[in-house]
């Protein structure tokens, strides 16, 4: 396999749901005990004997007519070694399937993957490993074993890992007297301590503990930096912005797109060198040119160094990387000198003092040629420096543009940048619109891309790459689109999450503990009325409906979470999925917006004392509003 | 990270089939011990005496059987004593009944795991083969301890060697492979309901009184004998006194009977067992 760290090939995994013999007898088995949990009128009196058997009768959902889940449909993909990819996509787009197969965690229903070197899956699995009645170090020695590693891997690290699981000389106690939190972070710290050739990441999992993603921060860079390829799935692209700098976009389980990840702040430590072959952008600059950009954006030298190494004044080597990605993109003629200087040195991450980010990049031209040599600088890792200014929505594009309106997403304005410099302002509304219809913007890529790369200027080959990098925008700008609006667009309901008390989004909830939905709507303006109502639906269990008691007033434009905590004792075992509808009012208008599949998760009795600790009597469901 | 250049692996679906789930075993028997731990931890999880109920509780059965049958019943065992004869014959009952029992437990106690990553459900099942292995470790121990104690009072080791030495480890094997046998059918269903670990548990009772731990065979009544003899049990319970002791019948009808049943509790529930496998593999 080359030098690939892993490489992919027509990788598929499908889950089954009520199916065969076995899951029939449970079937039956399961809904005469949902019956039996709806004579208890929703309270929790599991007996003793069953918490102390530490029993989980069920293990699988009930019968809801034999189907299958696509979870991954023939992905390929080849990561190079030392790579920082985040594997980015909405809920049960398949980026942690996939994590899960390439951890060997779940196997592929058909496809093969090659990993090359030990790999550390940061995953939840950790934790079903461990054993509560074991000390934390027993238990982080156990880890290694499970996992393959030399113990002497985990032993030289031992006081890393107390350290970053909050545990200092605690990890000599029974593992079972810790709390939830860091008795989960102890196998999370645990697997970060393998010495990884190739690590998976679940966002989740950190970015949800916040100190415990601080800490962790540091160490995921160090294993970076040693060298190891690192894989980190999340839904949005800027809580791991700080460790990757390329990322594979996945919805449905099928990669629909691949390249640099937007807001990427870490350079790339790695030389382009490494991947298989640069780019013919790249290829085409002069080696004295290419190693001068490589310096500066690779290795994040700065002017005034590289000047004392050259022996030169740090003017001149300005002047030379000026000259080095003017040739890159020779387009940039239509601008005048001064702004494609102050482009250049933005970009490379060495802005003059007075420059305004808001004045160089104020219009169009100069936003879609920056734009433009960030694609070509990207094997030198300069779309890690890139920051633009969030622009104001231009009104007339904002309506037009229907499903990426307003604000505007930055991959969207990057979008309506293009076509308005490229097809001119007309056109270029007409084109956001068409965009929003999948079979129109189609017609426009296969006919109109070469009309594209004419009006912008750039060669055919060029204008071929930045339109299929614009194509991935746009499923970028899509995947953030909010899901349903109201009022043209002026309110959206985003999403909706189920978390535990913790905030932590689960797929699997233990019933003797409170959970969270937590719901994100944006409104773009003010004095929205809105009201939320949840429905969560089990085959062979009642639905829950559960009302906002009073409506809320979203006084000014923005975001506002909604959160519905859910005692304990609400849900029977089942498998449940969220339906979340919103009904908007405004101006004496009313609007009804609903994500139809919000969520889903598997409510189950818990299977260990842990969860049982957590035991609540039921109460009512409280909600709460947050700007 | 690895100075040495790093292996290759190749992750690839599951192959399905019977014979290949042998060395997938093999390449996941790190799970064994792992299982088998957990199952050993259920003995004395939770009670004060903590892990000295492994060695008390075959200690306690020993005693007080041998005080009922060899003292109160007063059951002949021949020139053997009762008490080292019961310690040998329970010691191969043990590892019969707790295997299967342990094997029948198996999945459920280690559903924690199955339910979050792939394992071979096998290696789970033979994880039951260390708690078995460990009380018989214990009863091993005790034996030793019942030879030296009667070796100074009778100044006789009451121990043979020889070819009949050979059915010894025969005995244990067939009792190990027909446990394993019969939990392969009966764990998948523990897995769902607590009912089928009961009546595996209460099975077992009444089997032990139809098998010839606590009697010979000889004391059988020839009206019930052909029952006893065609037990599977039975024969892997002659073969380890005859291997032992150089002393027990093992009867052409037990031996035939023992062999059938074992081939075909094996079989079939290896092939139960793996559709079971199957059907819950990737299952949501």
């Amino acid at each position: 396999m080359d030098e690939s760290a892993v490489r992919i090939e027509e990788l598929t995994k499908r889950y089954k749901i009520g199916t065969g013999a076995y899951t029939r007898v449970q079937s039956i088995w399961q809904r005469r005990r949902a019956g039996q949990m709806q004579q208890r009128d929703g309270r929790d009196d599991v007996d003793d004997d069953e918490l102390l058997e530490e029993d989980e009768p069920v293990e699988e959902p009930p019968e809801t007519g034999a189907r299958e889940v696509l979870a991954l449909d023939g992905v390929s993909l080849e990561i190079a070694q030392g790579s920082r990819v985040a594997i980015l996509g909405q809920a049960a787009s398949g980026k942690t399937t996939l994590l899960k197969v390439l951890g060997r965690i779940s196997p592929p229903t058909s496809g093969r993957a090659y990993v090359r070197g030990r790999v550390a899956p940061l995953l939840e699995t950790a934790s079903a490993f461990m054993n509560p009645y074991a000390t934390g170090r027993a238990n982080a020695l156990l880890l290694a074993h499970l996992f393959g590693v030399p113990r002497e891997v985990v032993e030289r690290h031992l006081g890393e890992i107390a350290e970053l699981a909050d545990l200092g000389a605690r990890i000599d106690h029974p593992a079972g007297t810790y709390s939830t939190r860091v008795y989960r972070r102890l196998g999370l710290a645990t697997v970060l301590h393998m010495e990884p050739d190739v690590l998976l990441v679940d966002e989740q999992l950190v970015g949800n503990d916040p100190d415990f993603g601080e800490r962790c921060a540091a160490r995921l860079h160090e294993i970076a930096d040693q060298g190891a390829t690192l894989l980190f799935a999340a839904r949005d692209p800027a809580p791991v912005a700080q460790y990757c700098d390329e990322a594979v976009w996945l919805a449905s389980g099928r990669v629909i797109s691949t390249g640099p990840l937007p807001g990427a702040r870490a350079p790339r430590r790695v030389a382009w060198g490494a991947r298989a072959e640069p780019p013919p952008g790249i290829a085409a600059l002069g080696r004295e040119q290419r190693t001068l950009v490589e310096a500066l954006v690779t290795a994040g030298r700065d002017y005034g160094d590289l000047a004392r190494e050259l022996g030169t004044t740090p003017d001149e080597v300005r002047e030379r990387a000026r000259a080095a990605c003017e040739d890159l993109a020779p387009d940039g003629g239509r601008l005048d000198a001064t702004t494609r200087a102050a482009i250049v040195d933005h970009l490379l991450g060495q802005p003059q003092p007075d420059a305004d980010p808001a004045r160089i990049f104020a219009t169009p031209p100069a936003r879609v040629w920056a734009r433009m040599l960030t694609i070509l600088l990207e094997p030198f890792g300069a779309g890690a420096l890139v920051e633009f200014p969030r622009q104001a929505p231009d009104p007339a594009l904002a309506t037009a543009s229907g499903g990426l309106a307003p604000p505007l997403e930055p991959s969207a304005a990057a979008l309506a940048d293009f076509l308005e410099v490229s097809l001119g302002r007309r056109r270029a509304r007409e084109a956001v619109t068409m965009a929003t219809d999948k079979a129109v913007w189609k017609e426009l890529q296969q006919v109109k891309w070469a009309d594209v790369a004419e009006a912008a200027g750039v060669p055919h080959e060029e204008g071929q790459a930045v339109l299929e990098r614009l194509l991935r925008l746009r499923a970028l700008a899509r995947m953030h689109a909010p899901a349903a609006h109201a009022f043209d667009g002026r309110v959206s309901l985003i999403e909706a999450t189920l978390t535990d008390a913790d905030g932590e989004p689960v797929e699997a909830l233990p019933l003797r503990v409170d959970a969270v939905v937590e719901v994100t709507i944006e409104t773009a303006a003010p004095g929205v009325e809105l009201r939320l109502q949840l429905l969560l639906e089990a085959a062979g269990a009642s639905p829950l409906r559960v009302s906002q008691p009073d409506p809320f007033r979203a006084e000014v434009a923005g975001r506002y979470r909604v959160r519905a905590r859910l005692p304990a004792g609400l849900l029977h075992d089942a498998h449940y999925t969220g339906r979340v509808v919103l009904r908007a009012q405004l101006d004496g208008q009313e609007d009804r917006l609903e994500l139809p599949e919000a969520f889903a998760f598997e409510a189950f009795d818990p299977a260990d004392e842990q969860a049982a600790e957590l035991v609540e009597p039921v109460g009512p469901v409280a909600w709460e509003v947050t700007a | 990270v690895s100075t040495a250049q790093p292996i290759v692996e190749v992750i690839e679906p599951r192959p399905p089939g019977l014979l290949v789930r042998l060395p997938e075993v093999w390449r996941y028997r790190r799970l064994i011990g792992y299982f088998g731990k957990e199952l050993l931890e259920k003995l004395y999880r939770r009670t004060w005496l903590g892990p000295v109920w492994i060695p008390l509780r075959p200690v306690v059965t020993v005693v007080t059987s041998a005080f009922v049958f060899g003292g109160l019943l007063g059951v002949d065992t021949g020139p053997i004593p009762y008490l080292l004869w019961f310690l040998l014959t329970n010691a191969l009952w043990d590892l019969f009944s707790n295997t299967m029992l342990w094997g029948t437990r198996s999945l459920e106690i280690g559903r924690r795991v199955l339910r979050r990553m792939y394992a071979p459900r096998l290696t789970c099942l033979l994880g039951s083969l260390v708690i078995a292995g460990a009380l018989l470790g214990v009863y091993v121990v005790m034996i030793l301890i019942a030879l030296a104690a009667f070796l100074i009072s009778d100044g006789e080791l009451y121990l043979t060697f020889g070819v009949e030495t050979l059915a010894a480890p025969a005995g244990l094997l067939l009792a190990v492979l027909l446990a394993l046998g019969v939990a392969c059918f009966t764990a998948p269903y523990a897995l769902r309901a607590r009912d089928v670990r009961f009546a595996v548990a209460y099975f077992l009772g009444f089997w032990m009184f139809l098998s010839p731990v606590a009697y010979p065979l000889s004391h059988v009544p020839e009206s019930y004998r052909t029952i006893i003899e065609l037990n599977p049990v039975t024969a892997p319970l002659e073969l380890f006194r005859l291997g032992i002791f150089g002393q027990g019948e093992v009867p052409a009808t037990s031996l035939a009977s023992c062999l059938l049943v074992t081939a075909l509790v094996v079989g079939g529930g290896l092939l139960a067992f793996n559709r079971a496998e199957e059907e819950a593999l990737d299952a949501l």
